[in-house]
């Protein structure tokens, strides 16, 4: 048997000692609560963060094209930047650069529906050549990625040359705004890839498109956006100014060796395509879709967003004011 | 003054309070509505309502603060809320009571051990709580991904105190110790480092299916209130429907009639709030027990011991539900309620198992992931789940919703709904519009649900907000969803019929229905002329109803003749048509010549800039079955993504 | 005794706790229950509104307000009249009130007055003369006014105002006109009459039987402002029309542009007895049309079963026109 006076100290210190840890627990209670007291609730729209893409174009380069023909692309890519002082004027050693592809369809490259492998392939070598740190490739193409880049070839080009490749996911979106802008408002951007980027550039091919007469660099950037975006197909010109305006490029690379001059932007059958053999580098997205209008037989004029985008000073659709470099390489 | 007295008109009390509070939440500024009534205090003193939401949202949104103080209360106290407070609770011991009647004592006492089951409430409530903690879990994560050494402080830190410990011999095996140490903080850096934490958890408040106060709220206001209002006819002017009240009348009889086979089965089972009391009660201060060890065994105590606790023996202090019975019952006045722990000893803190724990946690924080899968919140997302006015998209509402059922009690118009399977799982019982089954579609002018909503599941708008005018004018007004015309069932787009009911009673102004006008030759319709006057004609092999084309929506018109020759019909007898006198035919049709009869029909067209989906429209539809208008979440303000337009 | 002392304080936080909630109950934001509708009951008030609820109307002694006045626009005139706002906002209705009103002495007998504003008195008289109705009774309200069975209607001016009951006892009836008189009386319209109204002779008229069309009359697209009127000549039924043109040359344009529309749309040249000067007539399947211009005004016969109906209508309307505008 305890001796009862033992017990009432023992039952003292176990009261005080609960009463320690009441006094803790209710303390933390209104803590917690106070700290965590929303007298409102929530807001209209849980808005996340918004990014924006720095700008990647280089001032002090200025304005500058060339415009090479020529059946090769390797060639003719590579006497492209040639022509423009080397690719070392805009890309330095311990550049970290983001290839932004139009693999936008899983079909081959021989239907010239995406950027040429061969392409893709020379400009990544190009840019390591250069001192680039890393090379990133990504886009996100309208069917599954994982096939697109497959089949067009794409991603065994990325492989071989040592760049990397990165699948768009859920969580690599982020929302952005346009400044100025109407239709890219708090819409999803593919935002991951360009973490830690300070180059920018885009490879498109020259297709004709059903809905904007032409898919050339500008469109290109479509492929950055994710969410529902074919609702912005509703006012098609006025996007693609609206992405001119979301991207700064640091050069764009348009490719018409082989252009899809009509049921574009799928295209599907070889006769749709067209020789027509020249590959343009440009500072300039406007210019080089100015540009890229001739391949396909149209006049700049005829495709109302290299005016929008003109006019939003993107660029100017004049490209011969640009000086451009012109060679011919068999 | 007996404390059994007391407690029972506490509960009596309260349980009157509760159903007072059911009663007058209907909207309206009668005494007898919902006015100032703060209806939603019991479920703000429901501290399981107030830490789920904390863990899904990190906030305590206004009134739920009040949980603080029964949080505060059950700490000095104990289960206080079970005993003397839920009405849920009062319900139990009521059947209980009844049960136990005509029973022997002996049976009684039997009936009122403790049992190993009882554990499972804690099981419940783990599961539920890290259900709805997946952010504080990917928070944790995370911490590991963007500052590793974190972890590794906290293995320095661990491997510390692991080594004090077991030189104090309180560890007794360092090395089992320290490998559990390192593959727990392993583990942390690993799944921290290689995975995407947030893309890992889902965040879902679950706790509403079995926390008894939104669960008592949702069984009178969907099921008992309704039943005794159609059979009163008192309280609405026609009666309520809930969709599928069915399943939450079942639960609450199931859970009512297990009283029969053990008193108050669910608080002692399944009642995860009881269960988040225990744990908060074993700090409390004041507790039941025994004045000295030994007692003359009578067993009294647990005659009528609602809890199961046992305090005959060691009591099961978490189990305590502050009955007071056994302070009535024992004739040697050996039961007391003080600040000292029970002579007898006490069998403190829950009773249950490390696996039990890692098995409901388990189940918790993989059972969101893997009800996302559906694809519910993504692709998948269910036009069908037309959310009230100022709902929170769907992730962040279901972070909120409990399911009380409130909203749909409010609501004038009986227009909000339980869901059924349409929301998936997650989402069943949570309110959805149905705009067939209540008087009206959604009033323009309301806002009673976000306003009554307890947790802000559905925000607190203000007609202002709702309508997008003064300060919410750039904002626009609320959407809801977007009608649509099914033009395989519209009267005048398929059969003819002139029909603008849709058009007439949308609400808005300008109105989001348009009309696209359009003159159809009816069945049958092509006619020769027998003869003619100025303002008739007599026609060849008919034999109408008389009045038949006289509506003022038929028109007749030489076939032959333009549309400005087309006039309206204002008599008809079984062969004749008479038109208009201030619009005589121009030309009347000659005997022989062909003339056609033409119904004019006005074809709703909706103009998605306007509507908000407010589904009056699909109410008032006279396509009664699958209505020819019907609204779905497309362009629901709530979701950008849903958004039809730029 | 502890006992009843923690008893007591117990029962003592219950009462708080009541007190609390039934204070609770008076603190709340009006704004939130305003403007939303009753559940599905009927939209009436079951009992008439204070008096002290304005009114535009001045009311008489044995009418009390029963809701509040309504104001509608253009945009929401639909919600009040649903379809049958496109007849007033084509003939230019720029608002319309309206409220309802009981009999003092009997609450359930109620009649709603509506003030459609048209702008001026010809648009007022449009939409008062599309809507004629058959059992129509003439009235000394206004010079176009006229009273059914349960309703009157008249245009004061610019107002063309409707008071219309469910429940047409005498002694609403009665209230209904006094209530428009004194409308009347405080609105004195400055236009009573419109001037071309005056160029239909008196004789064998159709009593009450104006329309004015604003536009697309007889199906022809240049036939806007038309005034036609019903008459009964030597037992035939014909009807009269005229519209006032800004200059004569206008006038005579018109009126042979009519002629030409009739004879392109199959009408054949009719030789008419000369009753009239430069009247031109047409025959369209057995019935006969007949216009003519005089000064600024293009004049006609519209739908006469002869010719000679025709021109005899159109002898004494080409007399009228011709007094008023020697």
């Amino acid at each position: 048997m305890t001796n009862p006076q033992d017990a009432q100290v023992i039952s003292r210190r176990d009261f005080l000692a609960r009463a320690a840890k009441a006094g803790a627990a209710i303390a933390a209670t209104g803590v917690i609560g106070y700290w965590l007291y929303d007298r409102t609730g929530p807001k209209a729209q849980t808005v996340t963060e918004l990014v924006s893409l720095p700008d990647f174009s280089l001032s002090r380069v200025g304005p500058k094209m060339s415009i090479i023909t020529g059946a090769e692309r390797v060639r003719t890519i590579d006497r492209a930047f040639a022509a423009l002082g080397g690719i070392e004027q805009f890309i330095k050693k311990g550049d970290r650069v983001l290839l932004k592809v139009n693999a936008a369809f899983a079909s081959p490259p021989a239907l010239c529906a995406t950027a040429h492998p061969q392409l893709v392939g020379e400009v990544i070598r190009l840019c390591y050549l250069a001192g680039a740190a890393a090379v990133t490739v990504s886009d996100n193409p309208i069917n599954d990625p994982q096939s697109c880049f497959r089949l067009t070839g794409i991603a065994e080009a990325v492989q071989t040359a040592g760049a990397r490749l990165v699948l768009p996911q859920e969580n690599y979106f982020k929302p952005t705004t346009v400044r100025d802008g109407t239709l890219i408002k708090n819409w999803p951007l593919l935002y991951e890839p360009f973490r830690g980027v300070n180059k920018l550039i885009g490879i498109a091919p020259v297709k004709d498109h059903h809905r904007s007469g032409a898919s050339m660099s500008i469109k290109n950037w479509y492929g950055l956006m994710g969410g529902r975006r074919n609702v912005f197909h509703q006012d098609i010109h006025n996007i693609i100014k609206e992405l001119a305006m979301l991207v700064s490029p640091t050069l764009v690379i348009l490719d018409g060796t082989t252009t899809m001059i009509s049921n574009g932007p799928t295209g599907g059958s070889l006769d749709d395509l067209k020789q027509t053999n020249t590959m343009i580098v440009s500072t300039d997205q406007v210019a080089a879709d100015a540009f890229g209008a001739t391949l396909l037989g149209k006049n700049a004029a005829a495709l109302p967003f290299i005016a929008k985008a003109a006019a939003a000073g993107r660029g100017t659709a004049d490209y011969e004011s640009l000086k451009p470099a012109r060679d011919h390489v068999d | 003054m007996n404390i059994i007295t007391v407690r029972r008109i506490s509960q009596i009390f309260f349980f009157v309070l509760f159903i007072w509070f059911c009663i007058v939440s209907s909207f309206g500024e009668k005494w007898w509505q919902l006015r100032g009534w703060p209806v939603n205090w019991i479920l703000q003193l429901d501290p399981l309502v107030a830490l789920g939401t904390i863990l899904t949202t990190r906030t305590l949104y206004a009134g739920l603060a009040w949980a603080l103080l029964t949080m505060v209360l059950t700490v000095l106290l104990g289960r206080f809320f079970c005993g003397w407070l839920c009405p849920f609770g009062t319900i139990h011991q009521f059947f209980g009571w009844i049960g136990r009647r005509r029973k022997k004592f002996a049976e009684r006492v039997a009936a009122n051990q403790y049992r190993p089951a009882q554990a499972i409430k804690y099981y419940l409530l783990i599961g539920l709580l890290t259900a709805a903690a997946g952010d504080v879990f990917a928070d944790f994560l995370h911490v590991a991904r963007q500052w590793p050494m974190i972890p590794g402080l906290v293995f320095a830190i661990g491997l510390a105190a692991l080594s004090f410990l077991a030189i104090r011999k309180v560890v007794p095996n360092l090395k089992k110790a320290v490998g559990v140490l390192v593959s727990l903080v392993g583990a942390w850096l690993a799944v921290g480092m290689f995975l995407h934490p947030e893309a890992l958890f889902g965040v879902s408040l679950q706790t509403g299916w079995l926390d008894p106060i939104p669960l008592i709220h949702r069984s009178v206001n969907l099921v008992l209130l309704p039943i005794v209002d159609a059979a009163m006819g008192i309280r609405s002017t026609s009666p309520r429907f809930y969709v599928g009240a069915w399943t939450i009348g079942a639960v609450f009889l199931a859970a009512v009639l297990l009283n029969f086979l053990v008193p108050r089965f669910y608080c002692r089972f399944i009642c995860p709030l009881g269960a988040l009391f225990a744990v908060l009660s074993g700090l409390a201060l004041w507790r039941v027990g025994k004045r000295e060890g030994k007692c003359t065994d009578c067993e009294l105590c647990e005659n009528n011991c609602e809890g199961a606790c046992e305090p005959f023996e060691k009591i099961r202090s978490s189990e305590c539900l502050l009955c007071m019975n056994c302070l009535d019952a024992c004739q040697q006045a050996q039961m007391t309620y003080s600040t000292a722990r029970s002579a007898a000893g006490e069998v403190s803190g829950p009773n249950i198992s490390r696996r039990g724990f890692i098995i409901s946690a388990v189940v918790g924080v993989t059972g969101v992931p893997m009800l996302r899968l559906s694809g519910l919140l993504g692709a998948n997302w269910q036009p069908r789940v037309v959310r009230p006015p100022g709902a929170l998209a769907e992730e962040q509402f279901l972070e909120r919703c409990l399911k009380c059922g409130q909203c749909m009690r409010v609501c004038p118009t009986n227009v909000i709904q339980p869901a059924m399977a349409e929301a998936g799982l997650e989402g069943l019982w949570t309110p959805v519009l149905n705009f067939r089954v209540g008087t009206s579609g959604c009033q323009l002018n309301c806002v009673a649900c976000g306003q009554i909503c307890p947790t802000a599941a559905i925000r607190p708008l203000i007609l202002d907000e709702k309508l997008g005018r003064n300060k919410f004018a750039s904002a626009g007004p609320i959407r809801m969803g977007l009608a649509f015309v099914d033009r395989s069932r519209c009267l005048p787009w398929v059969m003819d019929k002139p029909c603008i009911v849709c058009q007439e009673n949308c609400p808005l102004s300008p109105k989001a229905i348009y009309v696209q006008e359009r003159f159809s030759t009816v069945r049958d319709g092509v006619l020769t002329v027998k003869d003619a006057t100025p303002t008739s004609v007599e026609l060849c092999g008919v034999a109408w109803i008389p009045g038949q084309f006289a509506t003022g929506d038929y028109f007749c018109k030489p076939a032959s003749g333009g549309d400005e020759e087309r006039r309206q019909i204002v008599e008809c007898t079984a062969n004749a048509v008479t038109i208009a006198a201030a619009k005589p035919w121009r030309v009347a049709p000659a005997p022989g010549s062909r003339v056609e009869i033409q119904v004019h029909l006005q074809q709703p067209k909706v103009d998605p800039r306007v509507c908000t989906g407010c589904g009056i429209c699909e109410h008032e539809c006279p396509v009664s079955g699958l209505r020819a208008i019907r609204v779905t979440a497309e362009n629901e303000t709530r979701n950008r993504k849903h958004s039809l337009l730029l | 005794m502890t006992e009843i002392y923690v008893g007591s304080v117990i029962l003592l936080v219950l009462v708080i706790v009541a007190a609390g909630v039934f204070v609770k109950q008076f603190h709340y934001d009006r704004a939130v229950f305003l403007g939303a509708a009753p559940s599905g009951s009927a939209v009436e008030p079951s009992a008439p509104l204070s008096p002290a609820v304005n009114t535009f109307v001045d009311l008489p002694g044995e009418l009390t307000p029963l809701s509040a006045p309504e104001v509608f626009n253009p945009d929401n005139l639909y919600d009040k009249i649903d379809g049958k706002a496109e007849l007033y906002l084509s003939a230019g209705a720029l608002g319309m009130r309206c409220q309802r009103f009981a009999l003092k002495n009997d609450p359930k007998t109620w009649m709603e007055f509506f003030v459609y504003d048209m702008d001026n008195l010809r648009q007022s008289f449009a939409v008062y003369s599309m809507q004629q109705r058959a059992d129509a009774q003439l009235l000394d309200l206004a010079t176009y006014a006229y009273k059914t069975k349960n309703a009157l209607f008249f245009c004061c001016g610019r107002y063309y105002v409707e008071a219309v009951t469910a429940s047409p006892t005498e002694e609403m009836m009665a209230a209904m006109l006094l209530v428009s008189r004194q409308f009347v009386a405080r609105n004195p319209p400055q236009e009573t009459r419109l001037a071309e109204l005056d160029l239909f002779p008196s004789e064998h008229l159709a009593p009450n039987s104006y329309i004015f069309q604003p536009a697309d009359a007889f199906g022809f697209d240049q036939f806007k402002n038309i005034f036609s009127a019903r008459y009964t000549v030597n037992g035939a039924e014909v009807m009269a029309f005229l519209t006032v043109r800004p200059t004569a040359e206008e006038a005579t344009a018109l009126s042979a542009a009519y002629q030409q529309f009739l004879l392109t749309n199959g009408g054949r040249n009719l030789p008419g007895a000369g009753k009239v000067p430069a009247a031109s007539l047409a025959e369209m399947l057995g019935s006969v049309e007949l216009v003519f211009s005089r000064g600024k005004v293009v004049g006609g016969v519209h739908a006469a079963p002869s010719a000679e109906a025709a021109e005899q209508m159109a002898a004494l309307l080409y007399k009228k026109i011709s007094e008023a505008a020697p």
